[in-house]
């Protein structure tokens, strides 16, 4: 696995808008928190009359 | 409800967690439980779609028609009290608060801001309250908009594609489609100056749907996000399409196909949650999604009658399988936080069975989606249902991110 330590942040930053330099900086930017996740769409999960 | 729980356990004592899960252990060997920051409200009981593949109305569990059909004045305040309390025990700086059915909408613009006022009145100002809902969206009209917006209450949507995708499961009780009503909500819903409620679509696979034709119809409406969501089923109920045999994988070669056009795309169309989500943990990341990684699970659910119960696609499983016995009247959130059921989802790897342990995708997957870990008489303790779809999907993912940044790292 290629350690994506070794992409520097100014890097990551210049990438373009793919859906992976997206990942990128999301990655980044959590790898500053240090608090635990909360779903960014709602709660989580499924479907029927009553997703999320 | 406690009879429920009771009549549970003793039918199933040989099904984990409730049967053998020791959280006095799990305490004493220095385990600590999360609390929860995510509070799921069924404040409707009724929907008016009659979706075949829904699992409040078509699986396991019945418990809706014991319910009130809208959630009281007097139980939305005890629960935010509660919340409250948990908030204050726990010094959290954030909580997401969720309405929920049934239909959510159902319950009438003013209930929306009783709640919203009620809710927020409770919680001490030092705590982000993030309202969200998911809906229907067949009555999703520009007043009730209005509401939402005041109130701050986000949406996400139900759409299952196109028009033929959508109408062929998500229809009214005379047979009637939704899709024209959803598609008039979605319009007003995407463009300003509503689009900043929007957190985007939810879709229920349906293999017999093109993936990538579903996928650009529901790219149409401009979501922010979406996701794909296999349908409900387990070991002892296995989802359409699906069977025991591991060389088989319909769901993740479904799902492949839209990741690769997804992924490809020069410049990034929408977020789509479950694929985002397995490449944040490729990346060494965590996962915000209950269905994918190890993340403690931090959600509760209140019933429209007060009662708590675990997440509510359980009910996919058994009569009675998200019940907890508790209720915000007699007691608090940290009390659920005891019960095994609730312990087993944030333990990690050890709420994982041995299959699963030794998968080389283990930390990746975390085993799917609890309720589809499900076999009769031995309870939660199994690979998920959709386990070599998953394992074939992971692998895809991770591959093709390890491919690119590869190519990063060497550049």
């Amino acid at each position: 696995m290629p350690d994506v330590t070794q992409i520097s942040l100014d890097e990551v930053r210049s990438l373009d808008d793919s859906v992976l330099a997206h990942s990128l900086r999301r990655f980044e930017r959590e790898s500053s928190e240090a608090r635990d996740p909360i779903s960014a769409f709602g709660a989580f999960n499924q479907h029927g009359s009553s997703p999320w | 409800m406690a009879d429920t729980v009771a009549m549970r356990r003793s039918d199933r004592p040989t099904e984990w967690p409730d049967g053998n899960l020791d959280v006095g252990a799990l305490r004493e060997s220095g385990w600590q439980p999360s609390p929860f920051r995510q509070f799921l409200f069924k404040v409707h009981s009724r929907c008016n779609l009659s979706c075949d593949y829904c699992y409040v109305y078509e699986m396991a569990d019945q418990s809706w028609r014991s319910r009130p059909v809208t959630m009281s004045a007097e139980v939305v305040a005890r629960a935010s009290m509660r919340i409250a309390d948990h908030v204050t025990r726990h010094n959290l700086d954030e909580v997401r608060i969720i309405l929920h059915g049934g239909e959510p909408l159902m319950a009438g613009r003013e209930f929306f801001v009783n709640f919203a006022t009620t809710v927020r009145n409770a919680i001490p100002s030092d705590c982000t309250v993030e309202l969200g809902m998911q809906t229907n969206a067949v009555l999703l009209d520009e007043s009730f908009l209005d509401v939402l917006l005041k109130q701050r209450i986000r949406v996400g949507v139900s759409l299952d594609g196109d028009r033929d995708a959508n109408d062929r499961h998500r229809s009214y009780a005379n047979g009637r489609g939704s899709y024209d009503s959803v598609m008039a909500a979605l319009r007003k819903l995407s463009g300003p100056p509503y689009d900043r409620l929007y957190t985007g679509l939810l879709c229920t696979v349906d293999l017999k749907n093109d993936p990538v034709a579903t996928y650009e119809a529901l790219l149409e409406f401009a979501p922010p996000s979406m996701d794909f969501l296999p349908p409900h089923g387990n070991w002892s109920s296995l989802p359409p399409g699906r069977s025991i045999d591991p060389a088989a994988t319909p769901y993740a070669d479904w799902l492949i196909q839209i990741f690769d056009r997804w992924y490809a795309a020069p410049s990034r169309e929408t977020g789509i949650r479950f694929f985002e989500e397995i490449i944040n943990l490729v990346l060494g990341g965590r996962s915000h999604l209950e269905s994918i990684g190890l993340t403690p699970v931090t959600l509760v659910v209140i019933e429209a009658d007060g009662v708590l119960e675990q997440v509510d696609s359980l009910k996919a499983a058994y009569q009675g399988a998200p019940a907890t016995g508790l209720n915000v009247f007699d007691n608090s959130f940290d009390d659920a936080l005891e019960l095994p059921a609730i312990a087993a989802r944030q333990i990690g790897v050890n709420g994982l069975c041995e299959t699963c342990q030794r998968c080389e995708v283990r930390d990746i997957c975390g085993g799917g989606l609890y309720p589809h870990r499900y076999r009769d008489g031995t309870g939660f303790l199994n690979p998920s249902v959709y386990c070599p779809d998953l394992l074939r999907l992971i692998r895809h993912i991770r591959d093709r991110v390890r491919q690119d940044l590869a190519g990063l790292v060497r550049a």
